[in-house]
């Protein structure tokens, strides 16, 4: 016996308040993510766009006072889809548009890179969070303790919901709120004081449908290597037959806003969230044309939750 | 066989789709170490999740600690300790950490946690290796961790199931000592449910026998062992001789395997001496027959079977 050994002896103390008991299990999925060498490189890499879109924040505000740079700007807003318009206002009065290019430049970043990073930061972090509990048969010793199964998933959602606010919500918000520091004047601050919300909304659209998915993939298996291929397949697939759809669409009719105005947009995941951001963001006023992707968006997360709350509460009902 | 009633079932049923998995069983459990046993299927993993709160009972009433496990099963696992069966752990962590979490989990603040953790591994026999993630450790190192997770929130019950399986010999004595040690000096009632009867036997002071989902047998493990009417006699002299005269004066005696002379019911002490006196075999010594655990099992699952067939 070494010679610290105390024996067993009673514990008296009060125990703390029980409210926030998933949020224990939150952080221990945390840390135990960030052992994971590849997660931690890509969140480096998530990183970069931060600074692209700062800089064409910057850019675009040193082009108000600069009629050369104006140009410059419009020029290469221009390039990019569904901005053609908008460059040619910001020529005319960029004061006009701040809004709507500050909502553009940060739909462009919640859309392109880090909605793909979203996809690889999940795929590295949900798989094991329910597979592994599934292998390990560890929900009795969770739900032996005064812990229900709600809390235990809410749990392992903080968990991708802590990684995915830190590439989306967190560098958005502190990018607005950079901006707004470097600003001339107060104006900006008018011009943009719904941004903050519609940056948490448009996070809200990313983060809870897709970490409810990815659960329920990893709590229909005992292997993480599964769930993890249901996951990427789920996207790859998704946005390989849209771009299909898209390309057969745009020979027979001759146009590229037909894809776009199609509800085919709906068999891509990818595409279902982003039109559902052009909307947050207040770049696509006609509500009707987003609907169908908000139920879906919806329908996965009910289902998603109720498989994973049925799988979850499995071993409690045999 | 319980003075201070911790836990207490009256007509509980619960049946699983067409499949009956108790059926009407009250009982009541006390402090000490209570063995329950029973074959597979007999519906003890069933009792332990009701009184966990985990299940919910389709008839009857529980008490567990004077609470309702319906609508207060929160404080109930926050009282009670519960050691699974499974090989079951938290991958990716190591064991003072799984442990930790537990307490964590217990409402035990941080600091208090980790000194907590610690000290319990210590008792649980758990050194250098709790640095070490649980996936690598071995069945019997998996046992003692989840041993520790279960006391480590200090409860007033522990419900252990299997708890010596997958353990050396060695290991499975220092085990029940330890069970032992929690009960008497640290006052927790646990309860035990196990395949093993020796384990039953070496720390058990009740026993609870299930099958087919209804108890057959309660009592002190003393009490049930005691129930049999027989005496051996050990002689100095001719053992048959006296066997006969037994038989003779009306008494059902046998030799058994072992030289002695079993004397079955009805035992009259008075008839055997004077046997004794006119065979002129000396008694040396007179002992009731006690059954054995294995016996009562027997006896109890099998009474179940012939009425169920």
């Amino acid at each position: 016996m070494p010679i610290h050994d105390l024996g067993y002896r009673n514990w008296d103390e009060p125990p703390q308040a029980i409210g926030l008991r998933w949020f224990m299990i939150g952080k221990t999925g945390i840390r135990n993510a960030w052992k994971n060498k590849w997660l931690g490189r890509s969140m480096i890499f998530l990183l970069f766009p931060v600074a692209i879109v700062g800089a064409s924040i910057f850019f675009f505000e040193q082009a108000n006072e600069q009629p050369g740079a104006r140009m410059a700007f419009a020029r290469t807003l221009s390039q990019y889809r569904g901005a053609g318009e908008l460059a040619n206002e910001v020529i005319i009065n960029p004061d006009l548009v701040r809004h709507d290019v500050w909502s553009y430049l940060i739909f462009a970043f919640f859309s392109y890179p880090q909605a793909v990073g979203m996809v690889m930061i999940v795929g590295l972090i949900a798989p094991r969070l329910i597979a592994q509990d599934v292998r390990s048969r560890a929900f009795l010793l969770y739900f032996s303790r005064p812990l229900t199964p709600r809390e235990y998933v809410l749990g392992k959602a903080m968990t991708i919901w802590f990684y995915l606010a830190l590439i989306t919500t967190i560098p958005a918000l502190g990018l607005y709120l950079l901006g707004i520091a470097l600003s001339p004047g107060m104006s900006v601050v008018v011009d943009t004081y719904d941004l903050p919300v519609r940056i948490i909304l448009a996070s809200l659209v990313l983060i809870v449908p897709t970490t409810s998915l990815a659960l329920c993939f990893s709590s229909l298996t005992s292997e993480s290597r599964y769930a993890g291929l249901m996951w990427f397949a789920t996207w790859i697939l998704g946005w390989v037959l849209f771009s299909v759809m898209r390309t057969v669409i745009v020979m027979q009719t001759s146009s590229t806003q037909v894809a776009f105005e199609n509800n085919w947009s709906l068999i891509s995941l990818y595409h279902t969230l982003g039109e559902v951001q052009v909307w947050v963001f207040g770049l696509q006023p006609d509500f009707s044309k987003v609907l169908p992707s908000i139920v879906l968006l919806a329908v996965i997360t009910v289902v998603s939750w109720s498989i994973l709350m049925r799988r979850v509460t499995a071993p409690l009902r045999q | 066989m319980v003075d201070e009633t911790l836990v207490e079932l009256n007509h509980i049923s619960k049946s699983f789709g067409s499949v009956r998995a108790l059926s009407d069983v009250s009982l009541k459990i006390g402090p000490g170490v209570t063995g329950l046993l029973g074959p597979n299927g007999s519906g003890k993993s069933t009792l332990i999740k009701i009184l966990l709160g985990l299940l919910q009972s389709d008839g009857g009433t529980t008490s567990v600690l004077g609470l309702d496990p319906k609508r207060q099963a929160r404080e109930i696992r926050s009282r009670v300790g519960f050691m699974p069966e499974d090989d079951c752990y938290i991958e990716n962590v190591e064991a003072v950490e799984m442990v930790r979490f537990a307490a964590r989990l217990n409402g035990q603040p941080s600091l208090e946690s980790l000194r907590r953790a610690h000290e319990i591994l210590d008792f649980c026999g758990v050194q250098e290796e709790r640095y070490r993630l649980i996936d690598t450790f071995s069945t019997g190192m998996r046992q003692k961790v989840k041993f520790a997770q279960g006391i480590v929130h200090d409860p007033q019950i522990l419900i252990m199931d299997e708890p010596t399986s997958g353990l050396d010999p060695e290991e499975r004595q220092i085990m029940l000592r330890r069970i032992r040690n929690l009960s008497e000096r640290a006052g927790m009632a646990i309860i035990i449910s196990t395949h093993i009867l020796p384990d039953v036997e070496a720390v058990c002071d009740d026993v609870l026998i299930l099958s087919r989902g209804k108890l057959r047998l309660a009592g002190s493990l003393e009490s049930l062992a005691a129930t049999a009417p027989e005496l051996y006699l050990k002689v100095l002299g001719s053992a048959e001789e006296l066997v006969d005269s037994l038989s003779r004066a009306g008494l059902s005696a046998a030799l058994s395997e072992r030289g002695e002379i079993l004397v079955r019911e009805p035992v009259e002490v008075s008839k055997i001496w004077s046997c004794s006196r006119e065979t002129g075999v000396i008694i040396r010594s007179m002992t009731p027959a006690k059954n054995t655990l294995e016996e009562i099992f027997i006896d109890a699952v099998s009474e179940d079977e012939h009425a169920h067939s």
